[in-house]
Parts: structure tokens; C-alpha cells; sequence
């Protein structure tokens, strides 16, 4: 089949349009990235764009010598992958039930689940249940309060609404009860939603910032999020205060700050790729044949 | 198979997770227990609780802001156990504030912002310190009595102390520095008054200083104390004193606007100047020669920036790059001095629910003594620093203080006071001039203070009615009026300067009052009014700040000498 000019016409401006959207988003990468390799004089000359200059490790070796950066991207991973397993399987846990239409008070569970969405506690009054129920200073206080995101087990319970019921009793016929279902048949067939979730949870983790600040109390605990913020809105506080506050003042470098930034982003750019793959498999495994 | 194979991940997964709940408990108890142990091993010290910033600077090889070599130093070595509690420096707000609401703050809070500490005060969340030093004060009760200014910034509207402080040097905060070698090439005088600022920023602009035959300059950056020159534009200090009575002053605006405005009108600044707000990129346009004159923050560890390595990135882009101080220059309201450092700076406050005051008095009287103060500022003497040619400590290996004492700061002794340390406190001090760089970095800065001095001979004004953390947090009611007032009027001041003839200086004072009126300018004002004609013989006014300065004039031309 031919492309008619004007199908032509419209493809070619979708790629452009697309290119340049991408580029407008990864030049801005690219450019920290260049930071984080390029000599320090080069940076404070604003010379670096998007290829570094006078290439040198010396950011990253100061950021990895100078600074706990190595523990608190453990600690980072450790609150970001125990994070996204408890809220992924309390979310399957409050999606499942949710999405059938047997189960009993289905509609005023959701309710309430719902009006979480619309009101919250408030700062105070949370940060004195989680005190008192015991987490503050452990990554329970971060996992716990957040478990479930009512968003996303309301995405989940739709996608499991929306897979054919004939799947369901044929796996009934053969003799499934309600857990071998879930694990064997309907879970399987939901790994595009769950890649999703495990995305969206992951970067939310990965991405916490107040509530560790907040939580957390011993800095050894501190995850990267919070030990790379820090080293950004230094130099702010350097020119809106007047507070005096400059014999220690940290002078954090571009170079390191850019370093930083890399190696914060770097762990969500490699799982990326790993996880892609559910999307485009799991769309087809949803399909019903015959 | 195949599905065998996900039932087993399944059961692995759960069981990661069973392991990750038990590792998570285990490591909490373990790190608690060792911290409870860690303090109680050195005896029957009382135990206290403190704050220390953490600014994230802290290699791990050292530890952590709760737990280094220094936390056990003071521990070893002073009269309490301090077990700290890290705040972070860029949100410290938010960490005290919830600590205070949940009633888990620590008994000694160290914190410079006075809008974090007032409202504290306001919500009787504070101890008051009158009874704890007298009773079981010595060191920082002899500090107080030889320095009232000191007693008298810490008395609070009830009448009793409620801050911890100390005396900083009093040096000037910001500078203006020019390319002498544009001026020479020019054949122009450094510029006296704000005429001739402007006219040589437009020569600067316009006659292609650096030689490269391109309109590529700026005259000057809209950097820090720009307006400092016409008396400051804070909304909370722009007061003068007359005859007791408080008056707004808007000049200083009308002023600061005309004149930036000219400067943007003929191109003889950025015009992206609005959207530089840290001030990164006008850095940049100065470090490669790109910029006249530049505004700059230069206290303390700033000024070793500008004069030691940005000269040298400079002088690496434009070798014949020559940099001189200009003093600030005399404007149409007359002449004002750069804003000075503040001299009598309040640093800590007491949680009203501390049990151990007596405990809480020992230790700060430790911080205040000049061994622990020289101990937490240079190391220890022998490892990290021995007496140099002066008396005054000299660092053994850069590289091992770097990890060792870069994190320091003043952190662990933010009530530290320069007078307690003795002439090796001081700024001045630390260069050592047997380095080039160093050596030029100490030419300058006794330069400058001879600016200040003169200036202050000569009765130059200070650029605000007083330093502003020694000007009370207005009330809670008034504080969102006042906050979104400074805010809108300083984008007023931005549309001023931006938009052309059109829009007159004139227009936009009567602009910026009708805003002061709106948001309760005039309660605002009468609130000013009423603490200062209660405080004003007692608050830290510009004279006293005067005073200070000449006060260490002696010491300080005994070091630069």
C-alpha cells in the first residue's frame, strides 16, 4: 500500500515534532552529564554544554570520597525496593477483591478508600500516629502510612475488571479456587499493570523526599534523594539568606552537584529498559483467542 | 513448567519480603543500641540532646553528623554526653517544626534563622536562660557581662533571655569589584558616586572594553548590595528614625529603580538578569571577562572564592584581567556603608521541656571556652594543626583536614565567640602569605576594611535601620500580609525596571504604597513602631554595629599589619 502525500506529510511532521520533544528532554541530561565530567574552571566559565571539557573523573571522585553518597544510594535502594514489594502486594491484596462483583460490601470499601484520596491528615497529626505507633526513625514510617496508593490500586482494579470473565470460568471449570486464580491465571495476565505499578511505586520511593526528611531521624538512614537535594539547595540558601551562616557554608562545586545528579537518576534509567518489556508482552497475553 | 516457575519467584518474592521486614527491624535495634551504648561508655556524665546541622558533606569514612570523631571528642572531653539529633541544613524549618509539634525535639537547638526561632518564642516553646546562668553559669556568664550587647539581643518582649549567642566579626558582607585593566584602557577614574557608576557601566557596555570588537559587555550585574548603595530596599528595614518616630522611607526604591532601569534600558545589563536568581549565571559573564563591575557576597569563605580561585579561573580566561575594590559609591540620598556581617548573632535556644538545665549550661559554657572552640574549628594540635609563625594554627596535611575537619564548619560551636578565641579567630588569620594567592586575598581584604573604616569616619548611613535579624518576626496574623507585600512589591520593582519609559519610578512608588496599604502596610508599621520606641535604647542599632567595627579595628590591623 502507498503512503499518500499527505500521510507522508503528517508522519514526517509527528517525527519532528517527537525529535524535538525528546531532544528538549534530553539536553538537559546530556548537559549535566557533561558537567559531571568536565574540569572545574571550564564549568565556572559556563563553557560546558553538551560535550565536556578538559575531561576529568575529579566530580565523581569527590563526591564518592567527600561524601556518604555510596550508603545512602544503599539506603535508597533498600527503601525503594522493600517499599514497592509491600505496597505491590497490598495493592493486588485491595485491588482483587475490589474488581469482583460478589464481594460483599465492595462499593462502601471503595468509598472509603476513595475518601483518602480527597482528605488527608495533615502533617502533624500523621507524623503523631507514626510516632506513636513506634516507626519513626525506620523505613516503616515511610512504607507503612504509604502502602497503598489509591490511585494506583484503583488502575489495578480496573485492568483486572476489564479481563474477560470467560478466562476466569474457564479456569473455574478446571477446577481453580480463588488463590490459585489470582496467582495462576489472573496475575499472569496482568503483568502490563504491574510493571506500571512497580514503575510508578519505584520512582515515588526512589523519588521521597519530605517524608524521609521528615521521618527519618538518624542521617546514616538518609537516602540519596535526600543527601543530593541537600547539595542543590545550598546554594540557594547562600542568596536568599542574610543569615550569616557562611563559615560553613557548603560551597558545593557544579561539578559534584551535576555527579550527584547522575548517579541519582542512573539507577531509574537502567531499570527502564528491564521493565519495558511487560508492556509490549503483557498487552498481547491479555488478548482472548478464538 | 513454566508455570511452576512463577509459583516458585511468587514464593520467593514473599519470602524477600518476609526477610526484608525481619533485616529492617534488626538493623533498627542494632543501630539504637549502639548509639545508647557508644554514649553511656564514658561514665556518669548527665546526658543531654542537641541539634547539629547536616549539610550532606560528611565523607563516610568519618561517620555520620551524630557520630564522628568530633561527637566523641566532645563527648571525652566535656562535662555532658550529647546525643545529637541532625537537622537538615536546607530544611531546617520543617525538621524543628515537626520535631516541636510531636514533642521529640531535642533540649538544645542551634539554629541562626530568627523567623524559625521567634515563632518559637511566640508559642512558649522556649526556656528561659536568666536562672541557669546565673546559677550554674561561668565562662559564657563572664561573656555576657563583659559584651551587654550580647544580654540585651537575647532579652526577648517578657524581659528575660531566651537565645544563646555569640560575637562574630564585623565585616562587610558584600563587595564591588572593578577591571581596572578596562578602566586603564579607557582612561577612566573608579567611579565615586552612582552617576559616575552609571557612566562608566555604559562605557564599560559600549566601548568594547575587551577588544574583541563585539558589543559583548555588561557595565555591571544586578548582584548582591546593588541597593545597598541607595540604602536598601527590604521591606522590614526600610525605616529611618525621626525624632523616635518610625518613618517608611520609599526613595531608596525610587532610586534603586531609576537607576536600574537606565542600566537596563540602554542595554548596559543582562536583560536576563530577572531569571539569573542564584546569581550563576552573572558569576559566569564576570569569570570570562564579560563583566565591568560585579556585585558579590565576599564574607568569609566567599571572599577566598573571589580572590582565589575566581581571579584565577578569570585571570586563566583573560590573562590580563586586573581586579580592583571599589568603595561603595555615594548616591543621590547620600552615602551608605555595605551591609556589615552581624556582629551579635544569636545561635541556640533551649526546648522548655529540657530536664537537665544545669547540664545544658556546662556544655555550653565548654563550647564557649577557646579550647574547645579552637579544637572544633582546626582539629587537634600535633595531628591536624601545629602553631605557625604567627601562633595561630597552621594545617599539617590539607588533604587528611580536608576529611577530617571540612565537615566541622562551626557546626558543633555556632555560640563560639571570636572574642573568646583571641586574634587567631579571626578572618585575617587564616591566610597564609607565604602563598601568592593567599597573600593577595589579605591585601584585599585589609583594603577593604580600610574602606569601611573611612567610610564609617566619614558618617556614612547604614542601608536599613538595623541588621535585620535583630528586628522582631512580626505577628502570625500580619506575617502572610508582610510576606506577600515584600514579595509583590519586589516584582514591581523587576516590572519597573523592564518595562520601558512607559512605566515611570514615580508610577511604581504609588503603585508599591497602594500594595503596602492593601496588605496592612499601616499595622505593620505600627507594630515596628511600638517595639522600637519599647526597645530601641537596648536592640542593636547601626551606631552600635558601628561601634563593634572599631572596637576590633585594633586587632584586626595587629593581624593584617
Amino acid at each position: 500500500m502507498r503512503e499518500s502525500t499527505g500521510d507522508k506529510i503528517t508522519r514526517i511532521g509527528i517525527s519532528v515534532l517527537l525529535l524535538l520533544i525528546s531532544i528538549s528532554c534530553l539536553a538537559p541530561v546530556i548537559n549535566i552529564l557533561s558537567i559531571s565530567f568536565s574540569g572545574k574552571q571550564a564549568v565556572e566559565s559556563g563553557k560546558v554544554l553538551l560535550w565536556p571539557i578538559d575531561v576529568t573523573l575529579q566530580s565523581y571522585s569527590a563526591l564518592f570520597e567527600g561524601t556518604r553518597v555510596l550508603a545512602s544510594l544503599w539506603n535508597g535502594v533498600v527503601m525503594t525496593v522493600g517499599g514497592v514489594i509491600i505496597s505491590m502486594v497490598f495493592t493486588i491484596c485491595a485491588a482483587y477483591p475490589l474488581s469482583k462483583g460478589y464481594f460483599y460490601g465492595r462499593r462502601t470499601f471503595t468509598l472509603m478508600l476513595l475518601f483518602t484520596m480527597v482528605f488527608t491528615g495533615g502533617l502533624i497529626p500523621t507524623y503523631l500516629v507514626v510516632k506513636s505507633l513506634g516507626l519513626i526513625d525506620s523505613y516503616w514510617s515511610i512504607w507503612m502510612p504509604g502502602a497503598v496508593s489509591t490511585y494506583n490500586m484503583l488502575i489495578m482494579r480496573s485492568y483486572f475488571e476489564g479481563i474477560e470473565p470467560e478466562i476466569e470460568e474457564a479456569a473455574r471449570i478446571d477446577g481453580c479456587k480463588e488463590m490459585t486464580l489470582l496467582f495462576r491465571i489472573i496475575l499472569p495476565l496482568s503483568m502490563p499493570v504491574i510493571a506500571t505499578l512497580v514503575l510508578f511505586y519505584g520512582v515515588g520511593y526512589w523519588n521521597n523526599f519530605m517524608n524521609v526528611l521528615i521521618y527519618i531521624n538518624s542521617t546514616e538512614k538518609y537516602t540519596i534523594t535526600v543527601l543530593i537535594q541537600q547539595m542543590i539547595a545550598s546554594q540557594s540558601l547562600l542568596t536568599e539568606s542574610l543569615a550569616n551562616d557562611t563559615t560553613a557554608l557548603a560551597l558545593v562545586p557544579e561539578g559534584i552537584k551535576s555527579a550527584g545528579i547522575i548517579v541519582l537518576i542512573l539507577p531509574m534509567v537502567l531499570i527502564y529498559p528491564f521493565l519495558q518489556k511487560y508492556f509490549v508482552k503483557g498487552v498481547m497475553l491479555g488478548s482472548v483467542k478464538g | 513448567m513454566v508455570k511452576m516457575t512463577k509459583r516458585n519467584a511468587l514464593i520467593a518474592g514473599t519470602s524477600l519480603t518476609l526477610l526484608a521486614v525481619l533485616a529492617a527491624c534488626g538493623n533498627n535495634d542494632n543501630t539504637n543500641n549502639s548509639a545508647q551504648s557508644g554514649d553511656s561508655g564514658s561514665g556518669k556524665k548527665p546526658t543531654i540532646s542537641a541539634t547539629v546541622y547536616d549539610r550532606g558533606l560528611i565523607a563516610a569514612s568519618e561517620g555520620t553528623m551524630e557520630k564522628n570523631r568530633w561527637t566523641k571528642w566532645i563527648n571525652e572531653n566535656g562535662p555532658t554526653n550529647v546525643k545529637f539529633t541532625a537537622v537538615p541544613r536546607t530544611e531546617s524549618k520543617q525538621k524543628l517544626n515537626t520535631l516541636f509539634a510531636s514533642g521529640s525535639a531535642p533540649d538544645l537547638i542551634f539554629e541562626f534563622d530568627p523567623n524559625i526561632k521567634n515563632p518559637l518564642y511566640d508559642q512558649k516553646q522556649l526556656m528561659p536562660l536568666d536562672d541557669m546562668i546565673n546559677q550554674y553559669s561561668t565562662t559564657y556568664k563572664k561573656l555576657l557581662e563583659d559584651n551587654p550587647a550580647l544580654k540585651s539581643a537575647a532579652t526577648k518582649s517578657d524581659g528575660k533571655m531566651y537565645e544563646f549567642g555569640k560575637l562574630n566579626e564585623a565585616i562587610p558582607q558584600n563587595v564591588i569589584v572593578i577591571r581596572q585593566d578596562w578602566l586603564d584602557k579607557l582612561k577612566l577614574t573608579t567611579p565615586k558616586t552612582t552617576e559616575e557608576l552609571y557612566q562608566v557601566a555604559k562605557a564599560f557596555a559600549e566601548q568594547d572594553p575587551d577588544g574583541n570588537g563585539q558589543k559583548d559587555t555588561y557595565g555591571l550585574n544586578i548582584g548582591p548590595g546593588i541597593t545597598d548603595i541607595f540604602g536598601g530596599t527590604g521591606m522590614n528595614n526600610s525605616y529611618v528614625d525621626e525624632s523616635g518616630k518610625l518613618v517608611r522611607t520609599w526613595d531608596n526604591f525610587e532610586q534603586y529603580i531609576a537607576f536600574a532601569k537606565q542600566l537596563y534600558d540602554e542595554g548596559i545589563i543582562d536583560k536576563d538578569f530577572i531569571t539569573d536568581n542564584n546569581g550563576a549565571k552573572a558569576r559566569q559573564d564576570f569569570l570570562n571577562g564579560k563583566t565591568g563591575i560585579y556585585f558579590v557576597q565576599a564574607n568569609t569563605n566567599m571572599w577566598n572564592r573571589l580572590w582565589i580561585t575566581d581571579y584565577a579561573t578569570l585571570k586563566a580566561n583573560v590573562p590580563r584581567a586586573d581586579l580592583e575594590i571599589v568603595p561603595n559609591p555615594k548616591s543621590p540620598l547620600g552615602q551608605y556603608t555595605v551591609w556589615i556581617n552581624n556582629p551579635v548573632q544569636l545561635t541556640a535556644v533551649v526546648n522548655r521541656n529540657a530536664k537537665d538545665p544545669k547540664a545544658i549550661m556546662e556544655y555550653v559554657d565548654f563550647l564557649s571556652t577557646p579550647e574547645t572552640g579552637r579544637t572544633l574549628t582546626n582539629g587537634i594540635e600535633g595531628e591536624h594543626w601545629q602553631a605557625g609563625a604567627t601562633g595561630c594554627p597552621n594545617p599539617i596535611d590539607q588533604e587528611k583536614n580536608k576529611t577530617e575537619l571540612g565537615y566541622l564548619g562551626q557546626d558543633y560551636n555556632m555560640i563560639f565567640s571570636v572574642v573568646s578565641g583571641g586574634k587567631c579567630s579571626f578572618i585575617a588569620s587564616s591566610f597564609n602569605p607565604d602563598k601568592p594567592d593567599e597573600k593577595l586575598a589579605k591585601d584585599k581584604f585589609k583594603e577593604n576594611m580600610e574602606i569601611l573604616y573611612n567610610m564609617i569616619d566619614q558618617g556614612a548611613k547604614f542601608p536599613g535601620l538595623t541588621h535585620v535579624e535583630h528586628l522582631p518576626t512580626v505577628p502570625q496574623d500580619l506575617l502572610v500580609d508582610q510576606q506577600n507585600a515584600t514579595t509583590e512589591i519586589g516584582n514591581l520593582t523587576t516590572k519597573a525596571i523592564v518595562s520601558g519609559a512607559s512605566y515611570t519610578p514615580e508610577k511604581a512608588i504609588t503603585e508599591m504604597q497602594g500594595l503596602w496599604k492593601k496588605y496592612n502596610g499601616e499595622k505593620i508599621d505600627a507594630f515596628y513602631q511600638e517595639w522600637y520606641t519599647a526597645n530601641k535604647d537596648t536592640v542593636l542599632m547601626p551606631d552600635d554595629i558601628f561601634q563593634i567595627v572599631k572596637d576590633q579595628k585594633t586587632i584586626q590591623e595587629d593581624i593584617l599589619k
